[in-house]
């Protein structure tokens, strides 16, 4: 049990120690990086008092406790996955706006270009 | 009175150089706009050698982004009627008159050219014009208005509708579903009856294969469109 504890909590670091070296380079953006640090904080404390985990499973009439995990991670995982849905809608809405606003300020430059 | 042909272009090398020869010819009062939306082979290079003006989008936007940033145009530079006219060589600038005088007559937002009021000149593919009946009974259903032509490519628009367009306006597909955002809106669409020819070359940009996607996307849309009021 503590063997398996301590290699998640291993597993956990590193990916905290690869996603801040991310943010470092400025590869992801905190704003964006910041679910997954939360997540990987609430990994840690579950991984070090598993008690919570049955508690919790206790409390929702979950009989084994890794299937609540399952259910968590699932409802977690469609969250952050719709929310990036609208992050990519969103940010084609401003890709469309700027490319058009490029073409208009092109076409006006150049047309004062011609006239000149 | 400033008159706007906005021509969503991709891939026409065979046709765009007649379209706008077209208008130009049958519609002398109008100015014109072709928006390039990244055409893959040399309909850039055509339209540059023979002095046609080009909107060049830098990035691939889809006909509704295309028609948009050709509407943005028509607000900057102070246009009173805008007309989307597909160059592909279908449609026909002789009509483009009569479309101002309905427009201006009527007091309508929008003037759709339409192939099915006397059912002259190309009519469309037989599929194509299931999906268009089927789009005529939404239509019906959802706004209580008969539009025989929705998906019709060739509709002029007055000042305000061309202001509220350059705000929001579909992506993709955006003709039937912006119609029915109009009606909704409490809008006056009206239809003339043009002819209209069979594509001078070039290929659809709706395959047979995207005509599914088509379909459901477009439908979700129009009701999507009806419930915004
Ligand atoms: N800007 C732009 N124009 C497009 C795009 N796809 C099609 N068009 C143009 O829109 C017009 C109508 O398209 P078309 O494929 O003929 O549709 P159809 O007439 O309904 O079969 C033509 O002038 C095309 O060149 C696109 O992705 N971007
Ligand atoms: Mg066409």
């Amino acid at each position: 049990m503590l063997k398996l504890q301590i290699v998640i909590a291993a597993i956990l670091l590193i990916w905290l120690i690869v996603i801040v070296g991310n943010i470092k380079k400025k590869k992801i953006d905190l704003r964006y990086a910041l679910a997954w640090i939360a997540l990987i904080f609430v990994g840690l404390i579950l991984d070090a008092f598993p008690g919570i985990l049955g508690a919790l499973a206790d409390l929702l009439g979950i009989e084994i406790p890794s299937n609540m995990i399952f259910m968590a991670a699932i409802i977690l995982l469609l969250v952050m996955v719709y929310s990036l849905t609208a992050t990519v809608s969103r940010l084609s809405d401003r890709v469309k706006k700027l490319t058009q606003e490029l073409a208009i300020l092109r076409d006006d430059t150049f047309e004062q270009d011609k006239e000149k | 009175m400033k008159k706007l042909v906005i021509i969503p272009c991709y891939n026409e090398r065979e046709s765009i150089v007649n379209t706008v020869k077209d208008i130009k010819e049958h519609a002398p009062e109008f100015d014109y706009i072709v928006v390039n939306d990244c055409s893959t082979d040399d309909t850039l290079e055509i339209c540059k050698k023979a002095g046609i003006h080009t909107l060049k989008l830098p990035v691939n936007l889809g006909i509704g982004g295309a028609v948009q940033a050709g509407y943005v145009y028509g607000v900057r530079h102070g246009y009173d009627v805008a007309v989307q006219f597909d160059g592909d060589g279908q449609h026909s600038a002789k009509y483009l008159e009569d479309m101002v005088s309905a427009l201006e007559k009527e007091g309508a937002d929008m003037v759709i050219g339409s192939r099915f009021i006397n059912k002259e000149g190309f009519q469309s593919s037989g599929l194509r014009r299931i999906g268009i009946k089927h789009f005529n009974v939404l239509i019906k259903i959802l706004t209580g208005k008969r539009i025989t032509d929705p998906t019709s490519g060739m509709r002029m628009i007055n000042r305000s509708t061309m202001e509220f367009f350059s705000k929001e306006y579909p992506k993709d597909y955006p003709e039937p579903e912006s119609v029915v955002r109009l009606l909704s809106l409490k809008k006056k669409v009206i239809e003339l009856p043009v002819q209209m020819n069979e594509r001078q070359g070039g290929v659809s940009s709706i395959s047979a294969m995207k005509s599914v996607y088509y379909m459901i996307k477009v439908t979700v849309a129009m009701l999507i469109a009806r419930l915004r009021g």
